[in-house]
């Protein structure tokens, strides 16, 4: 019965948005510009550096930026619509219904993301056809790490939005967290350029899976310990994010309830 | 008669023009919070992309034929058309379209003023540019400091690259303000106004010389995203010194601009009331 509400919820999001159709096709055309954009830049900067073939480099770039967007990373757009809904009050309502907050507004969000997420996953698809995985193993690992990807994301985006319950307008803060996932995750530049002082960290943050990770699982030959490593830290990062998110959560429902109700 | 009118035109859009500006800058004074986090984010987004162009720099040594130092300046440009665009066009279009949405440009509409000239300015937020985007461009301000003299600047250049960006400025503009004006036809702008803000800043990551030409060719006529920053670094380096681009811009700045009227009287023509 609930998890029948979750699916109502993100239909009538999907409603809402494809009732302006000229606007989705606006918002699709504005990714791929965005994309084209940094495959022009890497077209001029040359593969020299990178030690992959141009093929492979679009091929990491598709996959890079499709997972990210398909986890709504670039810009957690959940985050904003948590701000936006504890700001205007509406939470009050969320909170009266016989349901999990949290999943519910997050539902509502991927119901209004419906058709951009189509597009994002033919990205995917793009990708994987120019450059074809080769492990198994790798492939497996990509969707785990996509999952735990997913959960970083929106841990990450329950913690910016449960700001709004302490200062009201929680949305710079989101744009300072967009900031640095745009250069750590990976999708616009390859991990692998940072000085080789900073790539192991960097490589284990939780914005790496986000799109380096996954990118890479998919063009890696063989799985080697050290990316083990990244998909084991990227499990341990979900969990303890989404713990973390959680605890936030209930404390700012807390803080409402005080002040609002 | 007409030059008595003319005077008044001039008077009432100067008046607008002040009027919008210190509303927007009152607005700005007035949350203090938000200047901050505005101040972050930007300070931020500078940081970043700082980094961004030491780690690319340390694998490669030019891009497009430029250094780190002239990416540097090339960012500086970026981040002045930018901050440029945000508070002199973008927050008016982003109004203009809400507006059309729940029916407030109705009231616009029968204020005794030209309709065109207030919806172009009706916000000015001249404070985010000196307590947000100013101080957030210190960080940059400060890497390009002690490279200035390795720059080939000439006063002909810097005074092109300079009009460049104003032409340009105008330029985006218009062409940001003609795709928000499907608001008017669909009833909701926000993805066309993002997506214009997207193809009018385009040019903004790799300098003019690196496009193909027939990018170069797009970029100066129909979407207009190389003038105001790629061209303009082309001119202020020395690496351009083409001047009839500088009547070209010009030129596409007068068919912009005209288009852009065109275009609302056509807009209006077509307008149905949402809250009526």
């Amino acid at each position: 019965m609930r998890f029948a509400t979750y699916i109502k919820t993100a239909a009538l999001g999907f409603c809402s948005v494809a009732n302006y159709r000229t606007e989705v096709w606006f918002q699709v055309a504005q990714r791929l510009l965005i994309l084209s954009g940094i495959i022009l830049l890497w077209s001029v900067i040359g593969t020299a550096g990178t030690g992959q073939t141009y093929t492979q480099l679009i091929a990491y770039f598709l996959v890079a930026n499709g997972v990210r967007d398909l986890i709504d990373a670039q810009f957690g757009k959940f985050g904003s619509s948590m701000v936006d809904d504890i700001k205007a009050g509406k939470i009050s309502a969320y909170l009266l219904q016989p349901t999990r907050t949290v999943i519910f507004m997050y539902f509502k969000h991927l119901g209004t993301r419906g058709v951009t997420i189509v597009f994002y996953l033919i990205y995917i698809v793009v990708g994987i056809v120019l450059a074809p995985p080769t492990s198994l193993i790798a492939c497996l690992l990509f969707f785990v790490v996509v999952a735990t990807g997913l959960v970083i994301c929106l841990a990450q985006c329950t913690m910016v939005g449960c700001l709004a319950f302490w200062i009201t307008d929680a949305k710079a803060t989101k744009n300072v967290v967009n900031h640095f996932t745009r250069v750590l995750s990976g999708s616009l530049i390859p991990l692998t350029f940072f000085p080789v002082a900073y790539q192991v960290p960097v490589m284990l943050s939780p914005f790496a899976s986000y799109a380096y990770l996954p990118a890479t699982l998919l063009q890696a030959e063989k799985v080697d310990s050290f990316l083990f490593l990244q998909v084991g830290v990227s499990i341990c990062w979900a969990i303890g994010l989404l713990l973390i998110s959680r605890l936030i959560w209930r404390k700012g429902v807390r803080q409402y309830e005080a002040v609002g109700l | 008669m007409k030059r008595l009118d003319f005077k008044r035109g001039v008077k009432i859009r100067w008046k607008i023009i002040t009027s919008c500006t210190m509303f927007g800058l009152r607005e700005s004074l007035a949350y203090t919070l938000d200047n901050w986090g505005g101040l972050l984010s930007m300070a931020t987004y500078m940081i970043t992309y700082l980094i961004f162009l030491g780690v690319l720099f340390g694998r490669v040594n030019l891009i497009a034929g430029y250094n780190h130092s002239e990416m540097l300046f090339f960012t500086l440009i970026t981040q002045i058309n930018f901050y440029m665009t945000y508070v002199f066009s973008l927050i008016s279009i982003e109004r203009m379209g809400d507006s059309v949405n729940t029916g407030t440009l109705d009231l616009w509409l029968v204020k005794p003023v030209p309709a065109l000239w207030y919806v172009t300015f009706q916000r000015i937020k001249l404070g985010d540019l000196l307590f947000s985007a100013f101080p957030a461009t210190i960080p940059l301000l400060i890497m390009l400091f002690p490279r200035w003299s390795g720059f080939q600047m000439n006063w002909v250049g810097i005074v092109s690259g300079i009009l460049l960006i104003i032409i340009g400025q105008v330029i985006i503009h218009c062409f940001q303000f003609m795709m928000s004006l499907t608001a008017f036809f669909t009833g909701e702008a926000k993805n066309a106004r993002n997506m214009s803000l997207e193809l009018s800043i385009f040019g903004d990551t790799i300098p003019f010389e690196g496009y193909p030409n027939f990018v170069k060719a797009i970029g100066l006529t129909a979407i207009p995203f190389m003038v105001h920053t790629a061209l303009a670094v082309s001119f202020f380096l020395g690496k351009s010194t083409n001047y009839f681009m500088l009547v070209y811009a010009f030129g596409l700045m007068v068919v912009f601009l005209w288009g852009k009227i065109v275009l609302w009287k056509f807009a209006l023509r077509h307008y149905s009331s949402a809250s009526s």
